[in-house]
């Protein structure tokens, strides 16, 4: 077990180590900072409106979301496939590490990486964007848990699509996820909607995860009271599931490829 | 590679997982609610004005909204206007005449010769005069676009309903009863849909004012659908302050009014008079004054020698 965690730990700092020396952090560091910096000035000339002020704490809390899947998505795409283009997965996998232990490594590592960032963001926007609205703190809190397991999920959908298809094409498939997710099911349940296939299409729908639900960032500036555990627990059980999922598959097509 | 039994128990458990799950994540909607701080009309009107809303330009918006500017912009021949920002109330914007060019008119831009350069080189027009309309072709995928984004964009259906029909009215139709599935509650869904089906009827029938039984119960079914709109209208329209009410913009009162007209005049013409009488009687009642419509209940009057 301690074997485990320690090979688990060498590959992680790997990738944190790759993470500092990256821009990408900065990037997005500096882009909430001036989202910050430009809230604090407007506080200060003085924000009237207490919907104006829910509004700007609505769009910093998306901000960081949006930036810290970002950051995941850039940071475990390339993983798996910069290593073995470098030939640098050789003296790593020299080592008594399993491909298991090396997968769980990169996978943790960039969870770990978002879900700091996600913390760090947040904790920014808090400072700088007055609340001048009731909002809920246990929303806030069950946000939070499942951002944190949207981060991790992401970093295994990433890793699995990093396995499978060229690092543009995933990149472009967990962006996708991200963002338009919602619209594209639209138009498939628009375009299925009234045929023989409206049940099969409705259940394939729900067989790929919909990082949208883990997002609840728009129900807490809606100032709506926290979900109820049942909810919160089968949004938690879905990231889990899911993310279980991708790793396991993730491994399977690990241990078969040839290096 | 040897797979033990416990991990090939484990990946069994995920597919059976993987293939029986759904039935629970679809019970899973946390984002589907209603009565939220973001929806209500007033607190987007108070967004929309402040300085910081200006400011932030098209990112305080929904990406529906954007999609429905980018539909403006194509119907304009490519001039944009600043009715989302100017005018608070996404029902009053349309067609207002005195919406802005966001490139300023000479008059109203302080940038001289950087202005002037600015509208040579990029489509603009004088504010409060529209270009020639195009055909509308152009904008249907565009409206497409922004009620799959947000099923709730009421404007984007009655908007993309109306374009639509100009091309092809049972496709039309098709699109305003889909977004009625997702907004239950819109008026303004009903009464286009409701127009859209009055002129396919009219377009069906040899002779309008003397249909057939058939014919008949198909125009009193339009006539349900203007009703429903008039109903609807009435529920939602505020008490007093009509005129500088936040979320009832000058179209919703015309709306409200050609919807209560319609069901009406439609229930005079193809239905009972007598019933036609008593519905005028409560909405003039409810809604207050209107010419047109007291015409109508005169004239019922007389025809039923009251």
């Amino acid at each position: 077990m301690n074997r485990t965690r320690q090979n688990i730990d060498l590959i992680s700092r790997g990738v944190w180590i790759e993470l500092i020396r990256k821009k990408d952090l900065y990037v997005l560091a500096m882009l909430i900072g001036v989202f910050g910096i430009g809230t604090l000035t407007s506080h200060f000339v003085g924000i009237e409106e207490p919907a104006t002020a829910t509004f700007l704490f609505n769009m910093g809390l998306t901000l960081s979301h949006l930036f810290a899947h970002s950051l995941v998505a850039l940071l475990i795409i390339r993983q798996v496939p910069n290593d073995l283009e470098n030939r640098s997965i050789y003296p790593i996998l020299a080592r008594p590490i399993r491909r298991a232990h090396y997968l769980l490594g990169k996978w943790w590592a960039a969870g770990i990486s978002g879900a700091l960032t996600y913390g760090l963001f947040v904790t920014w926007i808090c400072l700088t964007v007055p609340r001048m609205e009731e909002f809920s703190r246990a929303l806030f809190l069950q946000n939070l848990l499942l951002q944190i397991s949207s981060l991790f999920l992401f970093s295994a959908a990433g890793l699995l699509l990093s396995l499978v298809l060229p690092k543009a094409v995933g990149l472009l498939i967990l962006v996708t996820a991200l963002l338009i997710y919602q619209p594209i099911i639209g138009l498939i349940r628009s375009l299925s909607s009234g045929g023989a296939w409206t049940a099969l299409v409705n259940w394939f729908i729900l067989l790929w995860p919909d990082f949208t639900k883990l997002n609840l960032t728009t129900r807490f500036t809606d100032g709506l009271d926290a979900l109820p555990l049942p909810v919160f627990a089968g949004l938690l059980l879905q990231a889990v599931f899911f993310c279980l999922l991708c790793l396991s598959r993730s491994q399977a097509c690990f241990e078969r490829r040839s290096l | 590679m040897q797979v033990s039994l416990s991990q090939r128990r484990f990946r069994w458990a995920l597919l059976v997982g993987f293939l029986c799950l759904p039935a629970l994540w679809s019970r899973l909607t946390p984002n589907q609610y209603r009565g939220g701080r973001s929806e209500a009309k007033e607190a987007q009107v108070t967004r929309n004005a402040s300085a910081i809303g200006r400011m932030f330009g098209l990112f305080r918006t929904s990406m529906s909204d954007m999609i429905l500017l980018k539909t403006e912009s194509y119907l304009h021949g490519g001039v944009n206007y600043f009715a989302h920002t100017a005018d608070s109330s996404l029902d009053s914007q349309g067609h207002n005449n005195q919406a802005d060019t966001l490139i300023p008119s000479p008059e109203k831009d302080y940038r001289g010769w950087v202005g002037k350069v600015e509208r040579e080189i990029k489509p603009w027009n004088i504010a409060g005069q529209h270009v020639t309309h195009t055909d509308g072709r152009q904008l249907l995928p565009w409206f497409r676009l922004a009620t799959l984004s947000d099923p709730h964009h009421v404007h984007a259906y009655t908007s993309g309903g109306y374009w639509l029909s100009r091309h092809s009215d049972s496709e039309a139709i098709v699109y305003l009863e889909e977004g009625l599935h997702n907004n239950p509650e819109a008026f303004q869904l009903y009464l286009t849909l409701g127009q859209v089906r009055l002129k396919q009827l009219r377009k069906e029938m040899p002779n309008l004012f003397d249909p057939t039984e058939a014919e008949r119960s198909q125009l009193l079914a339009v006539q349900e659908t203007y009703l429903k709109a008039a109903e609807l209208a009435l529920d939602q329209r505020p008490q007093s302050d009509l005129t500088s009410h936040p979320t009832w913009g000058y179209y919703a009162e015309t709306d409200a009014w050609t919807a209560i007209r319609m069901s009406v005049i439609l229930e005079h013409t193809y239905g009972s008079p007598e019933k036609a009488y008593r519905l005028s009687g409560r909405f003039l009642n409810l809604a207050g004054d209107d010419l047109h419509l007291q015409e109508t209940r005169n004239n019922l009057k007389l025809e039923l020698g009251l």
